[in-house]
């Protein structure tokens, strides 16, 4: 059951991250498009790009926790015996609980400090930038949680 | 003790394969608990201002651009015609690697991707037409650290956003030395060709290679594009950045037929990943950096190496041997990101040029994608030509020895960097 659901939200997030992929370089594309070709600049593109980007690495998060995808130095590690590794692979699930905590609670402070703040060219609310952090680290902790109660989930494709 | 702190915890945690992002998130959030002072709200508001910048935005279109142009065949077409026109000298292969790796350089913004796209195709082929294969992975490698010097160029564009420099101007910079690195190589394949009888291939007749060079035209021109695109100094880098993707993109999917529009969405999300790999340790990295400002760590740095050291000469070398150390042990992202606060005051104190600053670092760190314990070009090609590493490490210390020259050359004789973008006038 826990493992369909995060199955469910893993797909979910990997298409937004397409979708949040693809308004970028559309975003920008057109930004050039309309600057140079038909000398009209726009000015929502920049920040579309943006705020689209800042969710996109927020939302990567979560699913590079959940296949151990992260970008770490594995020297070490695979000198070290089996067990050893994967106790190590445990730590360092465990260390980033508080890390995550931390980045949930105190983004939505952070939310509530930038409240009525409006973004000049798209009209988006602040807030909304700043709302990827608790969210991607949100998942992330669920990820966690589906690692140490339903096991490490199938690679990726 | 902050510094002692931050960074003993920070290694420590890394060397235990916790993720690089989040061993530099842990000692912050340690130190910010030991000495009170930034209050935690900083924590989530300076890893995001970490993240949100525009230029930022050129590393996942360069990503995306590299991706394409591996999955659209670009990089095949670019090899065969390499392989057409230097097949005939002696060590071809060999020849042919350092020229693809050149002509990526100047498309692909991603050292690691360089090494893979042409390790996969070339190293085989070397191995089959009996070159050692420890040669063939060493070769691979080290060719690949051209990638990131010539532009375009994610290092570049991270030293940039966090040193507050033109990444344009640093892009026009690094041409030359991604050049002279090239060169050099070029000459000692061909010339260890000669010493070791590495082998020729058969002449490819001129009708053929007229057809390879009719194949691949468009993918020939896009370091032509490019490199108008930068020296022209209209465009930011983050808008050559999607225009390349779409140049690809074009090519790939419409002119090629080689990338079917089903596969885009996986292609997407996989660069997406990526990207948000990089991104997730700028963001723990500003907040590390910014702990080194608040504490005054850099400051108490500067101090001590203006006291110790007296000269530029002295200042250079300080920086070269930090860097390399840093290389050996980081990612190059991280390391741009903590280090660049710290160099700075010694920087300006000895009258470097930030625009030469930027291209020793990025020299530094790539050269610490060859260098064991975290070498990951090295890792990389030797797995693909499953070659053991000590063997490796062995074919590669005579390159090693040519990077530390060329190292020192750019170092110390800054007009080798600073020269084009002068004369360009930047």
């Amino acid at each position: 059951m826990f493992r369909r659901t995060a199955d469910a939200i893993a797909m979910v997030v990997g298409a937004a991250l397409a979708l949040l992929l693809t308004v970028i370089v559309v975003a920008i594309f057109a930004q050039v498009f309309w600057r140079y070709v038909l000398n009209e600049p726009l000015v929502w593109p920049e920040e579309a790009a943006r705020y689209s980007f800042i969710w996109l690495s927020f939302l990567g998060l979560p699913l590079l926790l959940r296949h151990g995808e992260m970008i770490a130095v594995e020297t070490v590690a695979a000198a070290l015996p089996e067990r050893v590794r994967a106790l190590l692979q445990g730590l360092a699930g465990l260390l980033a609980v508080p890390l995550l905590v931390i980045l949930v609670w105190q983004g939505i402070r952070l939310m509530d400090v930038v409240s009525g703040q409006i973004a000049p060219a798209t009209g988006l609310p602040s807030s909304l930038l700043y709302l990827a952090a608790p969210v991607g680290a949100l998942l992330s902790l669920f990820f966690l949680a589906e690692r140490l109660i339903a096991g490490p989930p199938a690679p990726s494709a | 003790m902050i510094l002692l702190t931050l960074g003993l915890l920070t290694l420590g945690l890394v060397l235990l394969s916790i993720p690089v992002a989040f061993a530099l998130g842990l000692s912050s959030l340690v130190v910010m608990l030991i000495w009170p002072g930034p209050p935690l709200l900083l924590v989530a508001q300076k890893i995001l201002n970490g993240m949100d910048s525009f230029p930022l935005l050129a590393v996942p279109f360069f990503l995306l651009a590299a991706a394409l142009m591996n999955d659209g065949g670009i990089t095949h077409r670019i090899i065969s015609i390499f392989s057409g026109t230097l097949g005939r000298f002696r060590g071809s292969l060999g020849l042919v690697n350092v020229g693809t790796n050149i002509f990526l350089a100047g498309i692909s913004g991603s050292s690691v991707a360089d090494a893979t796209a042409t390790g996969s195709v070339l190293i085989p082929a070397m191995k089959r037409e009996g070159y050692p294969p420890a040669f063939a992975a060493s070769l691979t490698a080290v060719a690949a650290v051209i990638g990131p010097i010539i532009p375009p160029s994610i290092p570049l564009v991270i030293y940039g956003v966090v040193a507050k420099v033109s990444i344009i101007k640093l892009f026009v910079a690094g041409y030359l030395p991604g050049l002279l690195l090239g060169s050099c190589l070029l000459l000692y394949v061909a010339l260890l060709a000669r010493y070791r009888r590495f082998p020729t291939q058969p002449p490819c007749p001129w009708p053929e290679l007229a057809g390879r060079l009719k194949r691949g035209f468009w993918s020939l021109m896009m370091p032509v594009f490019l490199v108008a695109g930068i020296f022209g100094g209209v465009f930011t880098v983050t808008e050559l950045g999607a225009v390349l993707v779409v140049y690809a993109l074009v090519l790939s999917v419409v002119v090629y037929r080689a990338v079917e529009l089903r596969g885009l969405p996986s292609t997407l999300r996989r660069v997406a990943l990526d990207s948000a790999n990089v991104m997730i340790i700028v963001g723990m990295s500003s907040l590390f950096a910014y702990l080194i400002v608040v504490f005054q760590v850099n400051d108490v740095i500067a101090t001590f190496a203006t006291e110790v050291i007296d000269s530029k000469i002295g200042a250079l070398l300080l920086m070269n041997v930090i860097l390399l150390v840093a290389g050996m042990f980081l990612d190059s992202t991280p390391a741009t990101i903590i280090l660049v606060p710290i160099f700075m005051p010694l920087a300006q104190a000895f009258g470097i040029d930030p625009t030469h600053l930027g291209l020793i670092m990025v020299f530094n760190l790539m050269i610490g994608l060859v260098t064991p314990p975290v070498a990951l070009n090295l890792y990389i090609a030797a797995r693909i030509a499953g070659a053991p590493i000590s063997r490796v490490l062995l074919e590669l210390a005579p390159m090693f020895a040519m990077l530390i020259a060329i190292l020192g050359l750019i170092t110390f004789v800054p007009e080798t960097v600073l020269w084009l973008p002068r004369q360009l006038g930047f």
